[in-house]
């Protein structure tokens, strides 16, 4: 750790040092643009979302039907046998 | 027949929940024409509703979607439907409670991940809707006298959210979004993450705090003002507050301040 500072003086030099960015920005465009982020970054964009979700869907679209599904229809089948060890019961 | 009557009947009928006298009834009340009977104009409307809110939970949840492939997640629905009904007039808010609805959910009881990650994509579809924000206005702060610096509250992106998982929920995340990492196997036992959810401009986008920045960004998450802030003695690693903050501005994860009210003499 630094040197230990009076809560006071560590408030001025932290806004003060923000400060001074915007003193960097009106001097450089650029300055802001930071990337600093950008390196832990996990993964990312998916497209959005459309605005109302009903494009595929016609008014006289699929029935469903209610009640209990058959049991089959509980056992997870997608993606899911790719992610191994935890709790993830393989039977 | 009362209009709220008719309507509760109605809502009832839309939502495939009324019972066969109660569709008699609203039939009696309702005049169909010669090509579409009555009860096939209500059949369209409850069809409709019905495929409109899977159609949302699929696009809030493509990756719960197909984790657990098509059939599972149209009988996940079905239960969620029959859960409730959503009180918001938007549908963007509709499907906020399928997260912890999966965690009762017997059936995806096997997969002890699944609801962490669909409330990463909940998080990630309010990130993704949140209003525009600028960056941090420094001129406005430079406005502020320094005697008031010790009340200035640093805010996080409009939708921002701080998400831990026991499941490394990012990298299941990650194979079944981006196209690139679908060979990849995920190990659950490689352990559990940080991650904040947030808006940059365009990109939605998920970061990995490390320990130290994720008890910050909690802090500043829950709004504590800078005074106290740099009061409670965060181990920063050897960094500093000071030399957090302009980078944390410039990163964009701090995007607007506002001023505590003072306390009263």
């Amino acid at each position: 750790m630094n040197t230990p500072q009076a809560p006071r003086a560590v408030v001025n030099t932290a806004i003060c040092g923000l400060l001074a960015l915007g003193l960097v920005a009106a001097t450089s465009s650029e300055a802001l643009a930071g990337t600093a982020g950008k390196e832990k970054c996990a993964g990312i964009a998916k497209a959005g979302m459309n605005d109302c979700g009903t494009s595929k869907h016609s008014c006289a679209g699929k029935a469903t039907v209610s009640g209990a599904p058959e049991e089959w229809v509980y056992v997870p089948q997608g993606t899911c046998n790719k992610i191994v060890g935890g709790t993830l019961k393989k039977s | 027949m009362k209009l709220a009557a008719l309507q509760q009947l109605f809502a009832a009928a839309a939502l495939g929940t009324a019972s066969a006298s109660e569709q008699a009834h609203l039939e009696a009340q309702l005049q169909g024409s010669r090509v579409l009977p009555a009860w096939q104009g209500i059949e369209a409307y409850r069809t409709s509703v019905d495929g409109k809110l899977r159609r949302s939970l699929e696009q809030i949840y493509p990756v719960c979607h197909r984790l657990v492939g098509e059939d599972f997640f149209q009988a996940m629905a079905s239960a969620f439907l029959e859960h409730g009904v959503s009180r918001s007039p938007d549908l963007g808010d509709y499907g906020a409670e399928f997260p912890a609805f999966l965690s009762d959910f017997s059936p995806a009881w096997s997969l002890a991940y699944l609801a962490d990650v669909a409330r990463l994509e909940w998080l990630w579809h309010r990130a993704f809707n949140a209003p525009d924000q600028p960056r941090l206005d420094l001129e406005a702060l430079a406005r502020v006298p320094p005697e008031h610096w010790d009340r200035l509250v640093f805010r996080l992106p409009a939708g921002a959210a701080l998400i831990a998982s026991d499941y490394p929920i990012h990298r299941i995340w990650e194979i079944n979004t981006v196209s690139t990492a679908c060979h990849d196997v995920i190990d659950l036992d490689q352990g559990g993450i940080r991650i904040l959810v947030w808006r940059d401009g365009h990109s939605t986008r998920l970061d990995l705090p490390s320990e130290t920045e994720w008890k910050l960004l909690q802090a500043f998450a829950s709004g504590v003002p800078f005074g106290e802030l740099c009061r409670q003695d965060f181990d920063l690693s050897g960094t500093t507050i000071a030399e957090l903050l302009p980078l944390w501005v410039q990163r964009g994860w701090l995007r607007d301040f506002d001023l505590q009210e003072a306390a009263a003499p």
